[in-house]
């Protein structure tokens, strides 16, 4: 053993005699007691909180930004409102909401718009009773369809001809047109595919005038001819004829289908398949008129003249009036 | 009792679970050593009380947080020098000198002969009186070196990690305590 370790040994006796101090019992029994206290289940359960109250929290944060982020992802036509209505408050006012909640009644009524477009007038010259049933029902994307295709046909109409046809829907609307109520109890006419459940809303329904076969004949012979004629006397072929046809077709009045079609081609197709009373302006009108007389077909001429001068009285056709025989 | 045969970090984990038994039989076993380890370095007693009881709440308040990567008998002696640091700072500042690491060396080559523990009891009631009085008058951070080396046969590594200095600083304190001690039996 080395003198250091040995000394060492010394020392460490004479601390332990002489170190022989100890704390009091009271003191013992006061740490022994706060040891006691802090060892209680409330003591545990803040241990608990302050373990996981981090985690926790992380863990909602993370749920709440994925709960947000999914609402996010959504395509926005999911979240976009359904279009304002535009149309006047006290016509809707004039239509019971629970008819029109239904689908198949909205449906009926834009099929029925649809229809009134076909025959070549506006709705707002029936003032405005139609299509005020009908705006707060349409569905948007029927709307947005609408709109697309009346712009397109205002777009292929010259301003001359929309004037014109104004005049023509006057007088449709004095002559051969009439606006009439059908009583509740009757099924609708003019849109077939109305539900029973709807037909207590009183709608105007279109009649027309009766068509003999005779009539009929008549009718679809003045329309090939007033199309022959334009595109003969245009003699520039298919792209002026087609402005004229542009014009003529879309104010012939289309029978009311069940299958109104709302694409451009279907359209087209019910007007050709139309053979009716060929409208148009009052120019064409003269011009296929001096055209039966420069043909010598004088009846037909003289038909044609009368027809126009009911139409347009103010018209001076007197030049034309001496060349019939 | 089981709590007996475990060790201290046991003891500590098992009051960590809310087992007070753990924690009575930890404070049989440190009670006595950490009182002295205050009694030896303070001015008074109560003011010796005051820092011991300080120890043993901080030691209880941090129980959840404690985890076994040293031992806890280090891990309890590193709160009390804290404490005791702390309590310096504000009461006693001027205690804290460092020492003159050439005297203490010369002091140490002046004393080559063992020492030896007397044979009848009145001289060793004296040489003890007269080694806890210079014990008393060491400065604090060698005082605080031998204590724990005394009390509780720490080396000079565990010494250096409780104080937070490094291990050469804390075996100078270490060795020039001892040979003011062995000085002042001599004498």
């Amino acid at each position: 053993m080395s003198i250091e370790s040995q000394d060492d040994q010394v020392l460490a006796q004479l601390y332990k005699k002489g170190a022989k101090e100890t704390p009091s019992p009271e003191l013992d029994r006061k740490i022994l007691d706060y040891a006691a206290q802090k060892n209680t289940p409330a003591h545990g359960s803040s241990h608990f909180g302050g373990g996981w109250k981090v985690p926790l929290s992380l863990a909602a944060s993370v749920i709440l930004v994925f709960a947000i982020l999914v609402q996010l992802d959504r395509s926005p036509e999911q979240l976009e409102m359904p279009p304002i209505p535009t149309s006047d408050k006290s016509d809707v006012k004039s239509v019971p909401m629970d008819e029109l909640k239904t689908d198949d009644f909205s449906r009926s009524i834009g099929d029925k718009l649809a229809t009134d477009r076909d025959i070549g007038f506006e709705a707002e010259d029936l003032s405005g009773r139609i299509e005020t049933q009908a705006p707060s029902t349409e569905s948007p994307s029927k709307l947005e369809s609408r709109k697309k295709r009346e712009l397109k046909e205002t777009k292929s109409q010259p301003e001359t001809t929309l004037e014109q046809s104004r005049q023509y829907d006057d007088y449709r609307l004095n002559n051969e047109l009439e606006l009439e109520q059908i009583p509740a109890e009757s099924p609708p006419v003019s849109s077939p595919s109305a539900k029973p459940k709807a037909s207590n809303v009183p709608a105007p329904v279109i009649t027309r005038p009766t068509k003999t076969p005779e009539r009929m004949q008549e009718l679809s012979k003045d329309a090939s001819r007033t199309r022959k004629s334009s595109t003969d006397q245009d003699g520039l072929g298919s792209a002026n004829g087609a402005a004229v046809e542009s014009v003529a077709p879309e104010r012939a009045i289309s029978v009311e289908s069940n299958q109104t079609q709302q694409t451009q081609a279907g359209e087209d197709a019910s007007i050709e398949e139309e053979a009716d009373f060929v409208p148009m302006p009052v120019e064409d009108w003269l011009l296929l008129i001096e055209q039966l007389l420069a043909r010598k077909d004088y009846a037909e001429a003289a038909r044609q003249l009368e027809k126009f001068k009911q139409a347009h009285p103010t018209v001076n056709v007197d030049d034309l009036e001496s060349k019939i025989p | 009792m089981r709590e007996e045969h475990q060790s201290d970090e046991a003891l500590m984990l098992l009051y960590q679970q809310g087992d007070q038994a753990a924690f009575e039989t930890l404070y049989q076993r440190y009670k006595d050593v950490l009182y002295r380890y205050f009694v030896r370095h303070g001015s008074d007693r109560h003011q010796s009380e005051e820092l011991y009881q300080e120890v043993w709440i901080k030691l209880i308040n941090s129980a959840a947080r404690y985890q076994p990567k040293a031992k806890f008998k280090t891990y309890l002696f590193t709160i009390a020098h804290n404490i005791l640091i702390d309590f310096y700072r504000k009461i006693k500042p001027t205690q804290i000198v460092e020492f003159d690491d050439i005297e203490m060396t010369q002091e140490l080559s002046n004393n080559p002969t063992p020492l030896a523990l007397p044979e009848d009891e009145f001289t060793l009631k004296q040489k003890t009186n007269q080694f806890m009085q210079a014990l008393q008058e060491l400065p604090a951070n060698q005082q605080e070196a031998v204590l724990l080396h005394f009390e509780q046969d720490l080396n000079v590594e565990e010494i250096a990690e409780i104080t937070q200095v490094k291990t050469e600083t804390a075996k100078s304190r270490l060795r020039y305590a001892k040979n003011k001690l062995k000085a002042a039996i001599k004498s």
